[in-house]
């Protein structure tokens, strides 16, 4: 099996001179197709930043990243965005909806723009809220905010979900039912996702745990069998 | 305490463009409002000063005939009359030149001039001419003047006068057109100022004079009223007087003509018998007679022609006084305020009120806008700052501490706006406005005062609009408590829309257009700015343009459509035969004319305030071929009219200032004062001055006399001014002539206000254009920095940057173009409005707007929604997606 993803020697310094800061420290690592994979580490680690350069939303200082065959090194603003357009759909914390348009028309904002978009309302279905597919971003919780969130993510059809604390704002059963969604994602689709978080207990879900410390990788554990999401506890 | 301070500083710094753009939208503001309206009353005390010192007279009498004593007396005697100050005022040609000067006797004490260089004539040899000539001549040489009329009257003692210096007189303030004349081409070149002694005795025929009673400056409704009480008062006083004198001098006529023609008669009898008697002794002596005899006859024979000859001159006197006679009637001695007898001092008060009267409008707009703008902008403000005033109540600041942010901010913005557009409005505006002005008055510099009444107004309202939409604002956010405080303000929770449940259309727009839709009603108070804002700035760019356009196009129409003549060529018909032939000679052999026909010309007047509209009264001898000169057609229908004896036909402006319809009576004054009352039967299309047309017969129902035909309509083979001024000075040289009334007068008149409007024009066209940049600038930043996190959103989502731009800029292209299509309707009204104040009393306002200035005002405003958007697209591509989307807010 290739690497679907796989980086080698990465640095990503912000700023210069004296009040720069490195965040990631000369990274390797390899992800796997099909792979669930979490990045863990304590806040300030530079999880996100990794995270970040993965999904071509920043440039990398040193190094190599290449995803699914494409040298994101190589790749500048505009090819970037292409990249982010065609290949990743992302989740945030904050869901970052457009409060001025219906859970369903979030959705659509993102498969309007991808030739290969799924049915939105479909989607919506499927993250288990079809029957709120009207309903604007004040009207639903924060956990069904979320939903439309990943829903917005997945309707894109991208090769690469991420996702950066994405139940960092949720309660823990809501929080558990978010996880549950990019499970059943990546083991319905075949596709990769990638959760950031520094919530250690819920390593045991993945596939691939890559621990980063002070910007640094500190583990990189593969885990063949991962638990289902509703077995964990935390 | 420090921090809070170290904060606030870093708002200022951090949000500068959003605190530069209120500034920049009050300063303008405060711009237009002050410096339109402190111009005008900056433009009347520059001049009331020049007035002041030179005690320009509050009124003056003037006659044709020369005052006798008993006619002096009673000047000086009139009521309320301070000081009465005789003199001297004939107009005179250049020597071998179409120039006519108006030489005057040098004012000791009213009126008096100003020196501008060299010295007051010393003695009756020297002369002072106006500033204006000091190109033409030298203190020092000599200047040659001749008789307006072939054969004239000269006043004066001397034709030759040395310069002795240069003058400036408030009498004549306008630079050019400095006034109407019966020599020359019909306009004065110039004037001077001689020694009283300098002219013949007994010349003197004009009287200046200040009055007791009066008080307020020039131009004031507290002046200009008890003016007009006076003169309207004094005038019934001089039309007595005027009567005696006429009665007496008719007497002395009649007496000169009876003894006069009786002397002649028996004169002529003793010639014809003297010559009978010489006959036959003639006859007698045959050829034969001795040379002795012969040449004795001879010299009686001489005798006997030398007194046919005296006979003839004493004949020719005897004409003269018949045809003086003839003339007593139109005798008159007519006191007039400065508004009639200095049309200098009307021109720049009226000028000055125009500018008034777009002070009142203009300003409102600019205000209006800035005022909206400003406002929304703070309220927003506050409303971004809702956490981190909740914050600082957490920690224990006190309500005002936590307003202190906001209230120095928008004060600042507040302040900042006034003293800039004060300044700006003080000192920029009057001085460049008045730039055009000082092209056309005699004045050089406006004086600029502080007018600190309107400094504070616009203090007030410009913190109306910034500190109390602020405060406002801040005061209903502290309400709440502080812990909800701290949470971002619920999302505004989006709403359907009505479009929404149109089904049939809202299902067939595209996604990106039902986004647009819906964040268009999201933000309505920014969709009514936006609107307003670019409707606002666009209707004052139309205006602005619209101005020049529809003075212009006052003159077109009133060329191409209505009048068709150059001149009306007036002269006197009462004077002698020989001197009426020469006239009727001239036009009929003159080649430049090309046709002409005869008309009676007399003026009466209407009263409109304390300002006289003179009113030109036209009755043509043959009805029928009027037509050819002036096209009368009916004023609404466009039907063409013809003159019976029913009714005048009056000329719309007339009708309009003065509410009359067809069927109603129009009640106009003679020279002397006295009323008539005329039918009007039509009205007529006519832009610029007031009319009166009647046939024969009506005139003769109206005033009681048949109409004098003293004047031919003219019109030239070429109708360009130097052909008319030419037609004009040789027409004045006849002994009978006149006036020659210039068709192009009104044209230059109209001319003349476009120019001095000019930099008016340019600077409100200006204004409007940064405004409409401004209010673009300004609600689009609040758009974009509001909704940051949205655009961030479509960036990490894949967006290109074009389409970024465009998911904002959907709704402000279309807010753009409604603003732009509203501002087309307000900008047709708001011109209606201005041209129905701007031009002249006696002048229409031309109809509408051209396409080429709505096409400019569209592009400008499209240029400047373009620019902004370019700045905003930096703005949006610059943005750190993922700084924005990291926080809560
Ligand atoms: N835009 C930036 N500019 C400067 N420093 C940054 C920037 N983004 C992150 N950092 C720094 O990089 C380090 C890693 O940050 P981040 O990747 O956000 O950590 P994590 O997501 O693991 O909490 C931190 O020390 C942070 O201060
Ligand atoms: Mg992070």
């Amino acid at each position: 099996m290739t690497n679907f993803i796989s980086v080698t020697n990465m640095t990503k310094t912000y700023g210069a001179g004296e009040n720069a800061v490195t965040a990631n420290k000369d990274i390797s690592f390899d992800i796997q197709k099909g792979e669930l994979t979490i990045i863990l580490g304590a806040s300030g680690a530079g999880k996100s930043t990794l995270l970040n350069i993965l999904g071509g939303m920043d440039q990398l200082t040193a190094g190599q990243v290449v995803v699914n065959g494409t040298d994101l090194g190589q790749l500048d603003n505009r090819a970037l965005t292409t990249y982010r357009r065609q290949q990743i759909g992302f989740v945030f914390q904050f869901y970052n909806l457009v409060p001025n348009l219906t859970a369903l028309e979030n959705v659509e904002l993102a498969s309007e723009i991808v030739n290969d978009a799924l049915d939105p309302q479909k989607v919506l279905t499927e993250v288990g809220l079809g029957s709120r597919s009207q309903n604007f971003p004040a009207q639903l919780s924060g956990g069904e905010q979320q939903r439309v969130a990943i829903a917005r993510a997945m309707a894109k059809n991208p090769d690469l979900l991420l996702a950066d604390e994405p139940t960092g704002a949720l309660d823990y059963h809501t929080g558990k039912s978010i996880l549950q969604l990019f499970q059943d994602f990546v083991r319905q689709s075949g596709k990769n996702v990638i959760i950031v978080t520094h919530n250690s207990m819920i390593r045991p879900m993945a596939d691939h745990v890559i621990e980063i410390f002070d910007g640094q990788v500190k583990t990189d554990t593969r885990n063949d069998q991962p638990t289902p999401v509703a077995d964990l506890e935390w | 305490m420090k921090t809070l301070n170290k904060n606030i500083r870093r708002e200022f710094s951090h949000s500068l463009p959003r605190f530069l753009s209120v500034t920049a939208l009050l300063t303008l503001g405060v711009f237009v409002l002050i410096g339109l309206n402190v111009t005008g009353s900056n433009m009347r005390q520059t001049a009331e000063a020049r007035y002041h010192q030179e005690n320009l007279a509050d009124a003056q009498v003037t006659t044709p005939l020369n005052l006798n004593q008993g006619d002096r007396r009673t000047i000086t005697n009139l009521k309320h009359v301070a000081k009465a100050e005789f003199g001297n005022s004939t107009d005179v040609l250049l020597k071998n030149s179409n120039h006519a000067l108006r030489i005057e006797s040098l004012p000791q004490t009213i009126s008096k001039t100003t020196l501008v260089s060299g010295k007051q004539p010393q003695n009756a040899g020297e002369i002072v001419l106006n500033n204006r000539l000091k190109g033409q001549y030298q203190i020092g040489d000599q200047i040659h003047l001749a008789t307006a009329k072939t054969a004239g009257t000269y006043n004066l003692k001397q034709k030759t006068y040395r310069i002795s210096g240069f003058v400036k007189s408030t009498e004549f303030i306008k630079t050019d057109n400095i006034g109407n004349t019966s020599a020359g081409s019909g306009q004065l070149y110039g004037f001077g100022f001689v020694k009283a002694g300098a002219f013949k005795a007994n010349t003197q025929n004009l009287a200046r004079l200040t009055f007791n009673n009066v008080s307020g400056q020039a131009y004031s409704a507290e002046y200009e009223d008890q003016i007009t009480k006076n003169v309207d008062a004094l005038q019934p006083v001089l039309n007595r007087r005027n009567h005696q004198r006429i009665q007496a001098l008719n007497k002395t006529l009649t007496t000169q003509i009876t003894t006069g023609t009786a002397d002649v008669q028996a004169g002529r009898q003793q010639v014809q018998t003297a010559q009978g008697q010489l006959d036959t002794l003639k006859q007698q002596l045959g050829s034969q007679g001795a040379p002795a005899q012969l040449a004795q006859l001879n010299a009686q024979q001489a005798q006997i022609d030398g007194q046919r000859t005296q006979l003839n001159r004493a004949q020719t006197q005897i004409d003269t006084a018949k045809a003086t006679k003839g003339q007593l009637a139109d005798v008159n001695l007519l006191i007039q305020s400065r508004n009639d007898f200095n049309d200098g001092y009307n021109q720049f008060g009226e000028d000055s009120q125009r500018i008034d009267a777009l002070g009142k409008s203009f300003p409102i707009l600019f205000f209006l806008i800035a005022i909206l703008v400003s406002f929304t902008t703070m309220q927003r403000m506050v409303e971004e700052k809702r956490i981190e005033m909740g914050t600082l109540r957490a920690l224990g600041y006190t309500k005002g501490e936590v307003m202190r942010e906001v209230l120095l901010y928008s004060a600042g913005t507040a302040v900042l706006g006034t003293v800039f557009g004060s300044g700006l409005g003080l000192v920029l505006l009057p001085k460049v406005i008045f730039q055009a002005y000082a092209a056309n008055f005699d004045f050089t510099q406006v004086q600029l005062a502080w007018h600190p009444w309107l400094i504070v107004l616009s203090l007030v309202i410009a913190l109306a609009s910034t500190a109390l939409a602020a405060w406002l604002a801040a005061r209903a956010a502290l309400k709440e408590i502080t812990a909800q405080l701290m949470l971002p303000k619920p999302p505004s929770s989006g709403s359907r829309i009505f479009l929404e449940r149109i089904g049939f259309i809202w299902h067939h727009l595209s996604f990106s257009k039902k986004v647009t839709a819906r964040n268009l009603f999201r933000y309505k108070s920014r969709m009514f700015m936006t609107i307003v804002g670019i409707a606002g700035a666009t209707a004052i760019l139309i205006t602005g343009f619209g101005i020049r356009d529809s003075l212009n196009g006052i003159i077109d129409h009133q060329f191409k459509e209505i009048v068709h003549y150059d001149a009306i060529a007036v002269y006197n018909n009462k004077a002698t035969d020989t001197q009426v032939k020469r006239v009727t000679d001239f036009i009929t052999n003159d080649p430049h004319v090309k046709k002409d026909a005869t008309a009676a010309f007399s003026q009466v007047y209407t009263t409109n305030g304390n300002t006289k509209e003179n009113i030109q009264v036209l009755v043509p001898k043959n009805t029928a071929t009027l037509k050819n000169y002036i096209e009368l057609q009916d004023s609404k229908t466009n039907a063409k009219l013809s003159l019976n004896s029913q009714g005048a036909i009056i000329s719309e402006k007339l009708a309009k200032t003065h509410h009359v319809q067809k069927g109603d009576y129009l009640t106009v004054h003679l020279a002397d004062g006295t009323t008539r009352r005329v039918k009007i039967k039509a009205i007529t299309k006519m832009y610029v001055g007031h009319y009166l047309y009647m046939n024969a017969s009506y005139y003769q129902q109206v005033f009681h006399q048949a109409p004098s035909y003293n004047a031919q309509l003219i019109t030239l083979t070429s109708h360009g001014q130097a052909q008319v001024n030419q037609f004009a000075a040789d027409f004045s040289r006849l002994n009978a002539s006149v006036q020659v009334v210039q068709a192009a007068e009104s044209k230059r008149t109209v001319t003349k206000i476009l120019s001095n409007l000019n930099n008016l024009v340019i600077v409100i066209i200006l204004s409007a254009s940064l405004l409409s940049f401004v209010v673009l600038y300004t609600l689009t930043n609040v758009n974009v920095s509001e909704r940051m996190r949205e655009l961030s959103t479509l960036k990490v989502l894949g967006f290109y940057p074009k389409e970024v731009l465009m998911y904002i800029y959907r709704e402000t292209n279309i807010l753009t173009g409604v603003g732009i299509a509203t501002g087309l309707a307000a900008g047709w009204g708001f011109h209606a409005y201005i041209m129905s104040v701007l031009p002249p009393e006696n002048t229409m306002t031309a109809p509408g707007v051209t396409w080429a200035n709505l096409l400019i005002s569209i592009i400008l405003t499209i240029l400047f929604s373009l620019i902004v958007m370019f700045m905003m697209n930096r703005k949006i591509q610059s943005v750190d997606m993922l700084e924005a989307l990291k926080s809560v807010d």
